[in-house]
């Protein structure tokens, strides 16, 4: 092989391990928490710098540095592109303790680069390698199959070089290792990417749902409805009714952008229903808190819902009603009761319309299972409970 | 004539709108008034009283407004829906309501449910689908299809049906007829028919139905209907 050949085949070497290392350094700085494709980019840009001081590639000139120098150069940047290995395959499969673990490997290598010889050192890397990414897909650790893969096929094709059964074998392998953590790169990405866009739509459903059971077309229409003879009945009363209606939706339209909301504002939000409602029926109802500091965080509209629920279904025949919204703790759980008198069947079963499949769907999706919604009637009124777990 | 209403609505406010509205309409003369605020309520006085003309406010939203709805219908006398819930109003129709009143309303347009109570010659706009009929004590809805025939008996209606079975409807045939869709004719003082089921029309003033059944036609209507017919 002529040199110009020699050099051609180098350059394009060096091509791909730098397109690589600026892949991946793109790709490090745009993902979230990504430091392992930073140590990748590394590892990448470690192996064009090392084939610049191989003492038979001369691309340094050797009136720049001895050939001696070049070799120990050369050796010193395999030392470290085996650290930035390791580093990587210890933030990728986030060990334990990977701090420690890859101090205590940096100073393995520095005595390694004094006492071994330069074979025997990189027989540990892949020894190491191997066993990291057979830990990981052990621990079923997320893209662990793809690091098997490549350290496998690196090590395979390393000792074919090794055998002189394979030209350019170092090369190889280490390209090959790149192209693995270039396809789980990829489908990480995607995963991310679909997991982000359902959250996206969960979130878009949540709050397109706590819309329709807080502002619902019977509820505009009916207010609307009571609007018009108040007009005609009382204008100033009229006023008042439109500037709670405008509230109401205020609260709403700021409380349904939002994930969670304070319990504060829940109450607020309640309270503010509860007062349209008193135009609406002619009657008086009472709210009242208990156990609640107002910082708690809970999904917007929850006990909204349940108010309006309430007004709904109990008060046909009572011009007054009572509310109590209590907070109770114990070492287990945090429970949310809501309590009302309202006149409702007890025996009837309770019909699960937006507004529960609502509440359901938000604590699903904020506590997962360990919310719970329950709910009973007595001669004395409706209970309605949610509970969260710890 | 004076009617006698029930009114059901659970907001105060909107019950003392519609009543001001049925006091202040120069259309009809009101006989009883009477405001419940719930079903239960409303039921309990039916079963005391009766009355020409209900008008219900619905949550038509599940299954319990409608079952509601068609015990309603299935009474003798006209139900008009005021409710909020207007994208059930075709469904409200379907059952055999003479009108559904969105919320808001204003005062004409009680007095055009009013007016559609008044004029028995027109029809609802919307075609009836079924009739709901009390059977056994318990509700049963007729398809519309299968009526051939309807034969006033005295306050009550016979449904004749396409498989010779008779039901009993609780509406006089005056008050049925607004509610029928418009292939439905009224032939004789006693008799409403199903303009596609005649055969042929004979000059004994008799009809002959696709089914061999004979039912008698009115003097005064016999030209109209040979013409509807033809």
């Amino acid at each position: 092989m002529t040199d110009y050949e020699l050099n051609i085949r180098l350059a394009f070497m060096v091509g791909i391990f730098l397109t690589a290392a600026v892949f991946f350094l793109l790709l490090s700085f745009s993902l979230r928490q990504k430091t392992s494709l930073l140590w990748l980019s590394l590892y990448c840009f470690s192996h064009p710098i090392k084939s610049l001081f191989k003492p038979y590639q001369a691309l340094v000139s050797s009136d720049f540095i001895s050939a001696y120098q070049q070799h120990e150069v050369s050796q010193l940047i395999v030392l470290l592109g085996g650290f930035l290995l390791i580093g990587f395959l210890f933030w990728e499969l986030n060990v334990p303790r990977k701090k420690f673990w890859i101090g205590l490997y940096g100073v393995f290598c520095i005595f390694a680069y004094f006492t071994l010889s330069d074979r025997t050192h990189s027989d540990s890397i892949i020894i190491l390698g191997l066993s990291l990414t057979a830990f990981g897909v052990y621990q079923k650790k997320r893209g662990a199959w793809w690091l098997l893969i490549g350290m496998l096929g690196y090590t395979t094709i390393s000792y074919l070089g090794h055998a002189d059964l394979l030209g350019f074998a170092y090369f190889a392998g280490i390209i090959f290792f790149i192209l693995c953590m270039l396809l789980s790169v990829g489908q990480n990405i995607a995963q991310e990417m679909q997991k982000q866009q359902q959250a996206l739509l969960r979130a878009a459903t949540l709050e397109n749902q706590l819309l329709k059971t807080t502002i619902q077309p019977h509820f505009v229409f009916n207010s609307l409805a009571a609007l018009q003879e108040l007009i005609e009945q009382n204008a100033t009363k009229a006023s008042d009714f439109v500037e709670k209606l405008a509230q109401e939706f205020q609260l709403i339209t700021k409380a349904s952008s939002q994930k969670m909301i304070s319990m504060r504002e829940e109450i607020e939000l309640c309270k503010m229903h509860l007062s349209i409602m008193e135009y609406r029926r002619n009657a008086c109802f009472d709210f009242q808190v208990e156990g609640i500091k107002g910082d708690e965080k809970v999904p917007p509209g929850i006990f909204h819902t349940l108010v309006e629920n309430g007004i709904t279904h109990g008060y046909s025949q009572k011009n007054k009603g009572f509310f109590r919204l209590r907070k109770e703790e114990n070492a287990e759980a945090t429970h949310y009761t809501l309590f009302n008198d309202s006149d409702v069947e007890i025996e009837k079963e309770i019909v699960v319309g937006t507004g529960i499949r609502y509440i359901q769907a938000a604590l699903e999706e904020y506590f997962g299972d360990k919310a719970s919604l329950t709910w009973k009637g007595n001669e004395k009124g409706w209970r309605v409970c949610i509970s969260i777990k710890k | 004539m004076s009617i006698d209403v029930l009114i059901v609505e659970d907001e105060p406010l909107l019950a003392q709108r519609i009543e001001r509205f049925l006091r202040t309409s120069k259309l009809v003369e009101l006989g009883r008034m009477s405001i419940k605020p719930n079903l239960p309520s409303a039921k309990d006085f039916l079963s005391k009283h009766t009355i020409d003309l209900l008008l219900l406010d619905l949550d038509l939203h599940g299954k319990d407004g409608f079952e509601l709805l068609k015990l309603a219908v299935s009474q003798s006398f006209q139900t008009i829906i005021i409710s909020a819930y207007t994208e059930k109003a075709i469904e409200a129709f379907e059952y055999g309501v003479l009108d559904f009143v969105s919320k808001p309303f204003n005062q004409l347009r009680i007095e055009k449910a009013l007016n559609r109570l008044l004029n028995r010659s027109a029809r609802v706009q919307i075609p009836l689908k079924y009739l709901a009929v009390i059977k056994n004590q318990k509700l049963q809805l007729v398809q519309i299809e299968d009526v051939l025939f309807l034969k006033g008996a005295g306050n009550y209606t016979e449904l004749h049906l396409l498989n010779g079975q008779i039901e009993l409807h609780s509406k006089s045939l005056q008050n049925i007829l607004p509610l029928l869709p418009s292939s439905y004719e009224r032939i004789h003082k006693s008799y409403i028919v199903n303009l596609n089921v005649i055969e042929s029309i004979s000059y004994q003033y008799e009809i002959l139905l696709k089914n061999q059944t004979k039912i008698p036609i009115s003097r005064t209507k016999y030209q109209a209907i040979k013409n509807r017919i033809a």
